[in-house]
């Protein structure tokens, strides 16, 4: 009994000792402190700012977004206040040429639509909008797009919209 | 008879079969009502606090000292949020209990083989699995613990009758109201074993009754039972049936149970056949004058009693006593079988066994539930803690918890954080209330609290990622699709010491200093909507004592209806008071207006002066 007793209280003080705890980091997935102006949908260093719409990356490394997607970019210094230029990168590969043909890419800023880009066809493109100096305030701002077709391929229930490679922020002159 | 060297392996076979049976349920972590335990503990830091969390009525009107408040209370202290000590301290309490109901089988029917059985059929109990697994529930342990003892402890007096035993016996009943309000029953069943075994009941035992009365008495007049909802009582022909809920429950019966232990043999079949063989059983010994297999009937019968009422609150782990009853009934069914015919042990120890594969294997399933979800519990809260550490002082509202997640996590789990964690509004309607639940409302930010959080931004926005159990920040995106008209609602704590809300502040108000702002001899401010019955509003403030030389009183309206009156004099210059705010609908705001009868000027001051206001906020 005796004996019983202390082993009771040696597993107690052995298990029951209160230790600080640190939870672990990577239990939380944080935003970027930092944003940038310019991101590559490929990288994964940059997914913080792919905020909503993208699908996760293909083996090969790229992805497919959805027909309505959402980023955020940081606004260069030189871009504050000032007139701005929006640029997103990206591919309609030949399996979605006939869905996706003449597709127009709608983007809103700060509650601001945009001039809408209409794409040619399939193959590597860059559509480029102006953004007003009103919608460029703030040091950051996020961007919804949203395309006026996408691709439905069977045997798949995801709606697939473009192949976005970059984004990109600029004040309205720069190269 | 008297304990051999064998009885020490026997001992041990009910304990090892408990292991393997709840091998994860031993193991499984906080969850449930579990967060809100360890909460309590978290509050005590002063011998008010610890007076009130020992004794202040919970959750039903009980005050279980041990088992619920000192358990978690000494724990907690020991260990913080690390569940091993406390399953080790439930591992104790079964293991003992398993003993101890070893002893008492052997003394009450000479009989190894029942010895033996019934200990094992208890631990297979499907009964057993939430009170081992779920530390909220080990109230059933450690009342089964002070039960079994106590009765041992009768048993003993009954032999020797040494009066220490007697003394020891009900030392340890009248402790047991402090584990479990089922303790109140124990007379009976003293009184039944005495009358059964004896055919007389010693005087002293009448005695024990006198506690059970007390406790019953106080508990009727001064604990208020609810008469709707799934804790009222139903004192009607129910009970009969509820009786029969618990018997297939206790059987392993009902199909919710898992899946058939045999596939041939469905669960309502084989409890059907297993209740058919006990009540003939019974029948049988009571003619012949055998008196486990009916006290075991009894046992079952007494300790339900107390919860028959409850038609609607049908818990598989009340009965963790009573199942002790079914274990001697099949117990002594067996040895008595075995002493009379091979053939009869045969069928007898094909029954056994057929129960113990049945009850066994819901048990098995039922632990193992219990473990699955304290895992989930523990993955959230783990992240909620890296969180909240990560964001201090910030309100955290989180997105994409489902009702198990919320229910079995983070309903409760929240109440261990300093700072406000809450569940987007937009999702609410997607958590099922069960029947008998509280409101989930205190665990839902309000639209207010979360424009007023955007605001100042002191928000961060989080969704739960189910498959990786983790959760990912998105609050640049969540503040995005804010709807906008959150922005503009009035905040439910009005910050008086900056400009942030002075919007807000309609008429009768000073500049902001440090800590707050004065008022003048009324003063109109715009509040949150109080979302629910209950919030009190609270008006913190103070009036220098070299303008106190007389007292001076404020006046508190809500939407022109006065809540209540605040004295402030010079003994007692500061004040923090909470009024109760009437029930408003609509997310609109309400108009509160305070007047003060009487102001002031300062020398060198124009200023009308009449209260220094630091708070003002709807709790």
């Amino acid at each position: 009994m005796r004996a019983a007793v202390v082993l009771l209280c040696a597993a107690l003080a052995c298990t029951g000792c209160r230790r600080a705890r640190h939870p672990h980091p990577e239990l939380t997935v944080e935003e970027p402190a930092e944003l940038r102006a310019e991101i590559d949908a490929t990288n994964p260093a940059d997914e913080g700012q792919l905020l909503d719409g993208f699908y996760p990356r293909e083996p090969q490394g790229w992805r497919w977004s959805a027909p309505q997607f959402t980023v955020t970019l940081a606004a260069p210094p030189e871009a504050r206040g000032r007139e701005a230029r929006l640029e997103m990168e990206f591919v309609i590969p030949d399996v979605a040429a006939a869905a996706l043909e003449g597709v127009s890419i709608a983007a809103v800023v700060d509650g601001r639509p945009l001039e809408p880009w209409r794409a040619p066809g399939a193959g590597r493109h860059t559509a480029v909008f102006r953004v007003p100096a009103e919608a460029m305030r703030e040091e950051a701002v996020i961007v919804d797009f949203s395309l006026d077709r996408f691709l439905a391929p069977p045997g798949d229930s995801r709606r697939l919209g473009v192949i976005p490679v970059r984004f990109r922020l600029a004040a309205a002159g720069a190269k | 008879m008297q304990l051999e060297r064998r009885d020490a392996v026997l001992v041990l076979l009910a304990p090892a079969l408990m292991l393997w049976l709840d091998w994860n349920g031993l193991r499984a972590w906080f969850h449930q009502d579990d967060f809100a335990w360890l909460a309590l503990a978290r509050s005590v830091n002063s011998p008010e606090s610890l007076w009130r969390a020992l004794l202040e009525p919970a959750a039903q009107g009980t005050v279980r000292i041990w088992s619920e408040r000192l358990f978690f209370l000494v724990l907690e202290r020991l260990s913080g949020l690390d569940h091993r000590p406390f399953h080790l301290a439930v591992l104790a309490t079964q293991t003992a209990n398993l003993g101890l109901l070893y002893w008492l089988t052997l003394r009450m029917s000479r009989s190894r083989m029942a010895a033996t059985a019934a200990p094992l059929l208890w631990a297979a109990s499907p009964a057993l699995a939430v009170p081992l697994a779920w530390l909220s529930a080990y109230n059933q342990i450690l009342c089964a613990f002070f039960a079994l003892a106590a009765f041992a402890c009768l048993l003993r007096w009954l032999d020797t009758g040494r009066r220490a035993w007697f003394a020891a016996q009900a030392a340890l009943f009248v402790l047991g109201f402090g584990a479990l309000e089922v303790m109140v029953v124990y007379p009976a069943l003293a009184t039944a074993w005495c009358w059964l075994e004896r055919r007389r009941v010693p005087v002293p035992v009448w005695w024990l009754w006198a506690p059970s009365l007390l406790f019953a008495a106080a508990h009727m007049a001064l604990i208020p039972k609810p008469s709707t909802g799934v804790y009222a009582r139903h004192w009607d022909g129910s009970m009969a049936l509820t009786y029969r809920q618990y018997w297939k429950l206790a059987l392993a019966a009902e199909p919710s149970q898992g899946p058939p232990a045999l596939p041939w043999l469905p669960r309502p079949a084989a409890g059907t056949a297993a209740a058919a063989a006990a009540l003939a059983w019974v029948a049988f010994a009571a003619r012949r004058g055998l008196v486990l297999p009916v006290f075991g009937l009894l046992w079952f019968t007494a300790a339900l009693a107390p919860v028959l009422p409850l038609r609607d609150h049908v818990s598989d782990y009340y009965l963790t006593l009573p199942a002790v009853g079914v274990a001697w009934v099949f117990a002594s069914g067996l040895a008595e079988a075995c002493r009379r015919a091979k053939p009869l042990c045969a069928g007898a120890a094909a029954v056994t066994v057929l129960l113990a594969i049945q009850t066994g294997t819901a048990h098995r399933a039922s632990a193992d539930w219990r473990y699955g979800r304290g895992r989930e519990a523990r993955y959230l809260y783990h992240a909620l803690e890296r969180a909240a550490e990560l964001h201090r002082e910030r309100l955290l509202v989180v997105s994409g918890i489902d009702s198990e997640l919320f229910w079995g996590a983070f309903f409760d789990a929240r109440l261990l954080f300093r700072q406000r964690i809450c569940l987007d509004p937009r999702e609410a309607g997607q958590i099922d209330v069960p029947a008998g639940f509280n409101s989930i409302a205190p665990a839902v930010c309000q639209p207010a609290e979360i424009g007023a959080a955007a605001r100042r931004r002191m928000l961060t926005a989080y969704r739960w990622e189910p498959r990786e159990r983790r959760l990912r920040a998105w609050t640049r995106l969540y503040f995005h699709r804010l709807p906008r008209a959150w922005l503009e609602l009035p905040p439910s704590d009005l910050a008086l010491a900056s400009a942030d809300d002075e919007r807000w502040l309609l008429h009768g108000w000073h500049q902001p200093e440090a800590g707050g702002r004065w008022m003048g001899r009324e003063a109109e401010a715009l509040l949150a909507a109080p979302a629910g019955a209950g919030r009190r509003l609270r008006v913190a403030g103070l009036r220098p004592a070299n303008l106190l030389e007389r007292p001076i009183e404020l006046r508190v309206l809500v939407e022109e209806r006065e809540i209540g009156r605040v004295r402030v004099e010079r003994a007692r210059p500061s004040f923090d008071a909470l009024l109760p705010m009437p029930e408003q609908r609509g997310e609109g705001g309400v108009r509160v207006r305070l007047s003060v009868d009487r102001t002031d000027r300062a020398p060198g001051d124009v200023r009308e002066l009449g209260l220094f206001l630091t708070r003002l906020a709807v709790q």
